[in-house]
C-alpha cells in the first residue's frame, strides 16, 4: 500500500517536472529548432518546433563570420576573458569576504555600505569617465578593462555572496587555529578557503555565466575585430533598418549556449551540495 | 588529504593564471592608431595621388559602420581591396550591429578616441556637427580630392549642416511605395502607380483586400518624417522651420486630418489596428512580407531585405500624391560616410572616401548595399550585371528624380528626439488613450519643450 | 550549521571586546586582505562615481565640455519630466510584482528539487537553463516569436476558442511579456534557494513529523523561518538588478507601446546615448540611486524582525 502510494506521488512528481519544464524550456528548444530551418521559415513557420527538413547552412554560414573573422576567433577571445574573470573573481571575492566576514576593522560598516553603493548606480553613467581612465591607461582595445575589475573586487554580488557562506563556517575551528598559532592569513588559506571550495564553484558558475553574456564591456572596449567577443559577434548580426541575418544568429546564440551548459552540468553538483556543505567537517 | 590536494591546485592555477595576466598586460599589444599616430602627420599637400609606398609613411585609419553580416563582409571585401591598392594604408575596422553603434561612438567621442571616418544616419548629423565632431568636406569636394566628375550636386545636399559638407552621402533611396504585383493581378485591379492620391491608394486597397479576402487593405505609415512629413509637404509645410527653432506648420488642422485618415481606416477596418502595427515595424514581420496586406510603404534600399524575408518579388512606386497633385518626394541619403574633425591623417581618409564613392570594383562588391551609388557611372556600369531587387533601387531613383523636390533643411538637433515623441503621441491615439486634439496640443508643447532645452 | 547575513551591524557585535593593540594588528591585516577591492574601489570606481555627480549638476553632450548648471537637471526631474514620472512608475510596478513572482518561483522549484526524487541533478539543470541564455539578442527573436500574433501562446489560447493580441504591443499586456521573461529566468535565485534548502537540519522536519504537523506547517514553522537569510539575500539584489533592468526592453519592445515598457534604465540610456543628455542621465542616475538606497536600507532595517538567524556555533 505504502508502496504503491509512493509510486503515485513519484510519478505524479516525474511528470509534473517534465511537463513544467517542457514548457520552461520551449523557448530554447524553438530557437535550437530555428537555427536548424531555412531563413524565412523562421518567421514564416514559426510556430512548428520541427523544421520542414534539417539544415545545417545556417551554423556553416554563422560560423564563418564577418569576412576573416569567424567565430572560432570569438570564442577564443570569449574563452581568455572569461577564464580570466573568474580567477579574478574567485581571488578577488574570497579575499574581501574573508574580511568582511572575519575581521573587525575600522570604517566597516561604511566600507560595506560603499561596496553596496557601487552596484546601485547604473553603469551607463560612468562609462564615459570610466572609459577616459582606461584611455588615458592605454587599456582601451585590449582585455584588460574587462579583466582587472575582476580582480579587483568589481562585483560586490560575489563578495556578499562569499560572506554569507564564510560566516557559515563554524567560527570555534579558526579560533581553534588561532590558539595553534596561526596567523589570520594562515586561518584564510588553511581553514576558511579549503573550506570555501564549493562556494568559489558558485562563484565560479555566475561570473562565467555574466561575463560570457556580457556585451557593453566589450563593446565599448573592444575596438579590433580580432578582440571581439562571442557576445559581441551576436549583436554584429543585427540591422533592424536592414536584414538582420536571423538564420545565422540563431545558429551562433544556440552554440554560445554549450560552453555555460557544460560548465553547468560538470559542475551542479558543486553548486548545490556546494552551499549546503560550508562548514560541515 | 583529497581535498586539500584538490584546493592546491586550484591555487596553482589562480596563480598561473596571475602571471600569464601580468605577462598580457605588459605585452598587449597597444592601440595600433595611437603607436603610428604619434609619428605625426603625414600629409603633404595632394602628394598621395601618384606618391609610391615608399615614400610614404605607413599610416592606420579606424573605420567604424554598422550593419548585418552581409554589409560586414561586402566592406571588408572593400577594404582589403583599398589595402592592396594602398600598401601604406592599414584600415582598422570596428563594426557593429545598429542598436550599439550610437553608445560606442559617442563614448570613443567623449574619450577623444572617436575613428577617422565613420557612418552616420541624417538625424544625429546636427548633434554630432554642433559639437564639432564632423570635419567640413566641402573643401575637398572643391580641390577634387573627392572626384565629383559623375556626381549630381543634389545628391550631396542632403549632408550640408549649414554650408558645412559634413556627411558624404553613402547612396541614394527615397521612400517607396512596395507592392505584391501577383496579389493585384489575382484581384484584377491596376497596379499603384505614381500620380495616384491617398483615395486612390486606399481604393485599390479596398480592392484587393476585398477580392483575396485579406486581413488588411494597407498598412498606416505614421512615421515623422515618412509620413506626417511628406503629408506636410504635400500641403506646401514641412515639420520644422529653417532654422529649426520651432514647427515649420501652424495649420492645426493639418495635423488633425492626418491622424484622422488613418484613424478612419483603422474603424473600417482597412489599416489595422495598433498593436499589430507596433508588432510589424521589422522586416522580417513586415505586413507585406507576411502577405496580410496588398502594399506598405517602405525605404527603397529595404526592398533587397524585405524580398528575400519574404522569399518572393515586389514591385517598387512612388506614394501617393497629395490632392493638388504635389509628391512630397525628396530623394534621401541611405546613410553618410563623415571624417572626424580630428583625424591626423585628413587627406588620407579623403582618399578612402573617394574610394567608397567612385571605385567600380568596390562597388561591383558592394552591389549597392549602402543605397543607389551617387556617381552616374557606377549606376551604369552596375546596372545591367545587378540582381533584380537591386536594379529595382536603381529603377526607383531614376523614376522619383522625375517627381522629387529638393531636400528639407535638416532637422534641430534633437530630430531623432522629436520622432520617438511624435510616433509615441500618435501611437497615443491609436491606442485611444488620447484624441487626436489632446494629441495635437501634447505634440505641440512637447516639440517646443523638447527644443526649448 | 547556519549562514549569517551580510549584516555589518550584527558582526560587529558578534565580536568580543578585544585589546586595543589586537584591534591595531587587525585594522592592518583587514587592510591586506580588503587591497583588491580598496585598489578597485579607489581607483577604478570611485574617481568616475564622483565624476558622474559632478556631471549630474551640469549639461554634458559628450562631445564639448560639460557647462555648469547648477541644480537645474534634478528641478528638471522633480517638476517637469513626464518621463521621469512614467519610467519610474513602470519600473516600480515592475520590481513589486516581477521580484517576488521571481523568488516565489525560484523556491517553489527549488523545494521540487529537494524532494529527494532520482534525477534532481539532470532537472536542475533543465530549469537553469532558461538563466544562461541572458540578455542575448536572440532573445528578442524568441520572445516576440512566442507572444506574436502568430506566436505559440496564441496557438494554444485559440484550442480554448481564445483570441490573442500581439501581447507586447498591447499597451495593457506588454510589462507583463517582460515580467514572465525574467521570472523566466530564474536560475541564480533557485540555486542559491537550493543550497539554503539543504543546510536545513533534515531532524527539524522529523520531529516535526513525530508531533503531527503537515507539510503545510512544516513549510511554515521550519523551512521559511531558516530560509529567511537567503531570502533576504536574493530580495537585496533581485531588488537591485530590477530597478537597473534595461537590456530586455532594449532588445524586446524599446519602451514601446507608448512607453508602458520605458523603464529607468532605458530611459536613462536613451537620454545619455542617443538624446546626448550625458548630464541628465547622470542626474537621473544619482535619483535612481537614493531610490534604491532607500529600499535597500529600510529591506535592512526590516530583517532585524523577520529574518531568522541561528546563534552560530551549532553543529548540524
Amino acid at each position: 500500500m505504502e508502496t504503491k502510494k509512493s509510486k503515485t506521488s513519484s510519478i505524479l512528481y516525474h511528470s509534473f517536472i517534465i511537463g513544467f519544464g517542457f514548457l520552461m524550456l520551449y523557448p530554447i528548444l524553438w530557437m535550437a529548432a530555428s537555427s536548424l530551418k531555412p531563413e524565412h521559415e523562421i518567421f514564416l513557420n514559426a510556430a512548428s518546433l520541427l523544421p520542414s527538413d534539417f539544415r545545417w547552412e545556417n551554423y556553416a554560414q554563422g560560423w564563418q563570420g564577418f569576412g576573416r573573422y569567424g567565430f572560432d576567433l570569438f570564442f577564443k577571445n570569449s574563452m581568455i576573458v572569461t577564464t580570466l574573470s573568474v580567477v579574478g573573481a574567485l581571488f578577488s571575492s574570497s579575499l574581501v569576504a574573508f574580511a568582511f566576514a572575519r575581521l573587525k576593522f575600522k570604517f566597516q560598516g561604511i566600507l560595506f555600505a560603499c561596496l553596496l553603493a557601487t552596484v546601485m548606480l547604473p553603469m551607463q553613467v560612468t562609462l564615459i569617465p570610466q572609459y577616459i581612465l582606461f584611455h588615458n591607461l592605454g587599456w582601451v582595445n585590449t582585455f584588460l578593462p574587462l579583466v582587472v575589475p575582476a580582480f579587483i573586487g568589481g562585483s560586490p554580488f560575489f563578495i556578499f555572496l562569499m560572506v554569507q557562506f564564510i560566516r557559515g563556517i563554524p567560527r570555534e575551528l579558526d579560533e581553534a587555529a588561532i590558539i595553534d598559532g596561526c596567523s589570520w592569513y594562515g586561518v584564510f588559506w588553511y581553514v576558511i578557503l579549503p573550506l570555501c571550495k564549493p562556494a568559489l564553484v558558485t562563484v565560479m558558475i555566475f561570473q562565467f555565466m555574466w561575463t560570457w553574456d556580457d556585451f557593453l564591456s566589450p563593446l565599448i572596449y573592444l575596438q579590433n575585430t580580432n578582440l571581439y567577443t562571442v557576445a559581441l559577434g551576436l549583436r554584429a548580426f543585427s540591422d533592424p533598418d536592414n536584414l538582420t541575418a536571423w538564420g545565422p544568429l540563431i545558429a551562433m546564440s544556440t552554440l554560445s549556449l554549450i560552453p555555460q551548459f557544460i560548465l553547468f552540468l560538470f559542475c551542479q553538483k558543486y553548486l548545490v551540495k556546494g552551499i549546503a556543505t560550508t562548514g560541515i567537517k | 588529504m583529497f581535498g586539500k590536494f584538490k584546493i592546491f591546485s586550484l591555487v596553482l592555477v589562480i596563480m598561473m593564471a596571475l602571471t600569464v595576466f601580468a605577462a598580457c598586460s605588459s605585452d598587449e599589444p597597444t592601440d595600433a592608431t595611437e603607436g603610428s599616430d604619434s609619428n605625426g602627420s603625414s600629409d603633404s599637400n595632394g602628394s598621395n595621388e601618384e606618391a609610391t609606398s615608399d615614400e610614404e609613411e605607413d599610416i592606420v585609419l579606424r573605420f567604424m559602420w554598422w550593419g548585418n553580416q552581409d554589409r560586414h563582409d561586402r566592406t571588408l571585401q572593400v577594404i582589403e581591396m583599398y589595402e592592396a591598392e594602398n600598401p601604406h594604408v592599414t584600415i582598422d575596422y570596428e563594426f557593429l550591429g545598429f542598436d550599439d553603434f550610437s553608445e560606442r561612438l559617442a563614448t570613443q567621442a567623449a574619450g577623444g578616441n572617436a575613428p577617422d571616418i565613420f557612418q552616420m544616419v541624417d538625424r544625429w548629423l546636427p548633434q554630432y556637427t554642433q559639437s564639432g565632431l564632423l570635419a567640413d568636406l566641402q573643401p575637398y569636394i572643391d580641390s577634387g580630392a573627392i572626384n565629383t566628375d559623375n556626381i549630381d550636386q543634389s545628391a550631396l545636399d542632403p549632408g550640408y549642416i549649414g554650408d558645412q559638407l559634413v556627411g558624404l552621402n553613402s547612396g541614394s533611396n527615397a521612400f517607396a511605395l512596395a507592392f505584391n504585383p501577383d496579389m493585384f493581378d489575382e484581384a484584377g485591379v491596376e497596379y499603384p502607380q505614381p500620380g495616384d492620391t491617398w483615395a486612390d491608394y486606399v481604393e485599390k486597397g479596398r480592392a484587393v483586400q476585398e477580392a483575396l479576402g485579406l486581413d488588411y487593405a494597407v498598412r498606416n505609415d505614421v512615421q515623422h518624417d515618412r509620413g506626417f512629413g511628406i503629408w506636410l509637404r504635400q500641403h506646401g509645410y514641412w515639420l520644422y522651420n529653417e532654422e529649426g527653432t520651432g514647427l515649420g506648420w501652424d495649420d492645426d488642422q493639418l495635423f488633425l486630418d492626418y491622424i484622422n485618415f488613418w484613424l478612419d481606416l483603422e474603424a473600417e477596418g482597412l489599416a489595422p489596428p495598433a498593436d499589430v502595427l507596433e508588432a510589424t515595424g521589422s522586416i522580417e514581420n513586415y505586413l507585406l512580407v507576411t502577405g496580410d496586406v496588398p502594399m506598405q510603404i517602405i525605404h527603397s534600399n529595404q526592398i533587397v531585405a524585405t524580398s528575400a524575408a519574404a522569399n518572393r518579388n515586389f514591385e517598387l512606386t512612388t506614394l501617393p500624391f497629395g490632392e493638388s497633385g504635389e509628391s512630397g518626394q525628396y530623394v534621401r541619403a541611405s546613410l553618410f560616410f563623415s571624417m572626424n574633425a580630428n583625424t591626423e591623417h585628413p587627406d588620407e581618409v579623403v582618399k578612402f572616401m573617394d574610394f567608397l564613392t567612385n571605385s567600380i570594383e568596390a562597388h561591383e562588391v558592394f552591389q549597392g548595399d549602402r543605397g543607389v551609388p551617387i556617381s552616374s557611372e557606377i549606376r551604369e556600369h552596375l546596372y545591367a550585371s545587378a540582381e533584380r531587387t537591386v536594379q529595382q533601387q536603381f529603377e526607383y531613383i531614376d523614376l522619383i528624380s522625375e517627381h522629387a523636390g529638393a531636400a528639407p533643411p535638416p532637422p534641430p538637433p534633437t530630430g531623432q528626439e522629436m520622432d520617438r515623441f511624435f510616433e509615441n503621441v500618435v501611437y497615443e491615439v491609436l491606442y485611444g488613450l488620447k484624441t487626436p486634439e489632446e494629441a495635437l496640443e501634447e505634440y505641440k508643447r512637447g516639440v517646443q519643450d523638447i527644443i526649448d532645452r | 550549521m547556519k549562514s549569517e547575513l551580510g549584516n555589518p551591524q550584527s558582526l560587529q557585535n558578534t565580536f568580543n571586546k578585544n585589546a586595543k593593540k589586537r584591534d591595531l594588528k587587525q585594522n592592518l591585516v583587514a587592510l591586506s586582505f580588503l587591497s583588491p577591492w580598496l585598489i578597485g574601489f579607489i581607483g577604478f570606481v570611485i574617481g568616475p562615481m564622483i565624476y558622474s555627480f559632478y556631471l549630474s549638476f551640469t549639461n554634458y553632450n559628450m562631445l564639448t565640455a560639460p557647462q555648469w548648471v547648477g541644480l537645474d537637471n534634478y528641478i528638471r526631474i522633480f517638476t517637469n519630466d513626464q518621463l521621469f514620472i512614467q519610467s519610474m512608475k513602470v519600473t516600480l510596478i515592475f520590481v513589486l510584482i516581477s521580484v517576488p513572482l521571481k523568488l516565489i518561483f525560484a523556491l517553489f522549484v527549488a523545494m521540487l528539487m529537494n524532494m529527494g526524487h532520482r534525477g534532481s541533478g539532470i532537472y536542475t539543470l533543465i530549469y537553469y537553463v532558461p538563466s544562461i541564455i541572458g540578455g542575448s539578442v536572440a532573445i528578442a527573436v524568441i520572445w516576440r516569436q512566442i507572444f506574436g500574433r502568430d506566436g505559440a501562446l496564441n496557438h494554444v489560447l485559440a484550442w480554448f476558442g481564445i483570441e490573442g493580441y500581439n501581447w507586447f504591443s498591447h499597451p495593457d499586456y506588454a510589462l507583463w511579456v517582460l515580467i514572465i521573461l525574467v521570472v523566466w529566468q530564474f536560475g541564480s535565485p533557485m540555486v542559491i534557494f537550493l543550497a539554503g534548502l539543504r543546510q536545513i537540519p533534515g531532524e527539524l522536519y522529523e520531529a516535526a513529523s513525530v508531533d503531527g504537523a503537515g507539510r503545510v506547517r512544516k513549510f511554515f514553522n521550519i523551512t521559511l523561518p531558516l530560509l529567511t537569510p537567503v531570502i533576504f539575500f536574493n530580495l537585496i539584489f533581485q531588488m537591485i538588478n530590477g530597478f537597473m533592468t534595461f537590456t530586455q526592453a532594449f532588445l524586446i519592445t524599446e519602451g514601446g507601446p507608448v512607453n508602458r515598457t520605458l523603464f529607468y534604465a532605458l530611459y536613462l540610456y536613451r537620454e545619455a546615448f542617443t538624446n546626448f543628455r550625458m548630464g541628465y542621465a547622470s542626474a537621473l542616475a544619482w535619483v535612481l540611486l537614493v531610490v534604491i538606497a532607500i529600499v535597500t536600507f529600510i529591506i535592512f532595517k526590516s530583517s532585524k524582525k523577520w529574518v531568522y538567524y541561528e546563534s552560530e556555533g551549532g553543529k548540524s
